[in-house]
């Protein structure tokens, strides 16, 4: 048995400033949240998984949520997590290539997100999703040639 | 014009075990700080119901400290906080983007320098209720 707690932010912060004869505007955007993770009042413990490799071109399945013997993470007690509660709560996603695209499938068919990595900028998606499947791909973005490149993907729920 | 700006998320997940006085811990983190020093900054603040609200990057209310109406001509970072939760999409017919209940999702954009066909849209998760959102863009 173990236990996960743990926290995940996400920080804005940009400052949009013009001076014109001798009077400075300046204009500041922040959007912050901190939200602290831990078990489901309803009991479901909170799990986490790390999924990382390399990838191509070619799609490949990186976790079916509906199996446990998709993925190989174990947790501290050495065991590979099962979401039993049903719900992947958070992924984020970081590549390091030219780019790649992770995809969000539930009951097989239905794309919940499409979110995008390149240059090992982390995109994060927080929304609900019932037993859901990864799939991975890279993408070609303006130009960048790099067509295999390694991964590291986050994902926590219940 | 961005004088300077940062987009931060940071992943953090303890695992900890005990197993006859045998303690493990396992600690999950992902990290990333990308500053910015130029470019362009806008936010758009609203509500939608199911039906997806349109946002164009090259025609926004949106002004800069100048005052002037702020236009992307690309759109390299996104980051939406919706409550109880909205659906991100990239043009008015395209696929989820992203998805915030509550804590913001943080994406960038496929095609960089181009604005997608339509721009971007939003719609509230639930059938019954309306979502209030909030977008960051950057781009150029």
């Amino acid at each position: 048995m173990s236990t996960v707690r743990g926290r995940v932010s996400v920080d804005v912060q940009f400052r949009d400033s013009t001076t014109s004869a001798s009077v400075q505007s300046l204009k500041t955007i922040a959007l912050q949240d901190a939200t602290e993770h831990e078990d489901a009042p309803s009991g479901f413990p909170l799990k986490v998984v790390v999924l990382s490799g390399t990838v191509g071109t070619s799609e490949i399945t990186v976790a079916n949520f509906g199996s446990t013997a998709s993925y190989a993470y174990k947790n501290a007690a050495g065991v590979v997590p099962q979401f039993s509660g049903g719900y992947v709560d958070g992924v984020a996603f970081s590549y390091t290539g030219g780019g790649a695209n992770l995809r969000c499938i539930e009951e097989g068919t239905v794309e919940k997100f499409k979110i995008q990595s390149r240059l090992n900028r982390v995109a994060v998606d927080q929304g609900r999703h019932f037993i859901p499947e990864l799939k991975l791909q890279t993408f070609a973005v303006s130009g960048d040639t790099v067509a295999t490149g390694s991964y590291r993907i986050v994902v926590w729920g219940l | 014009m961005v004088g300077s700006g940062h987009i931060t998320v940071d992943v953090e997940l303890a695992d900890a075990a005990d197993d006859n006085g045998v303690a493990a811990q396992k600690v999950v983190s992902l990290k990333r700080r990308n500053e910015y020093a130029s470019g362009k900054v806008a936010i758009v603040s609203g509500t939608c119901s199911q039906i997806r609200v349109s946002i164009n990057p090259a025609s926004l209310t949106y002004t800069d400290a100048a005052g002037n109406p702020v236009a992307f001509s690309g759109v390299r970072r996104l980051v939406l906080q919706a409550e109880p939760g909205a659906f991100l999409y990239r043009s008015f017919f395209g696929f989820p983007y992203g998805c915030s209940m509550g804590e913001p999702c943080v994406v960038s954009d496929f095609t960089p320098d181009t604005l997608p066909v339509g721009g971007y849209s939003i719609a509230s998760t639930s059938v019954t209720s309306t979502a209030s959102f909030t977008l960051v863009i950057y781009g150029t």
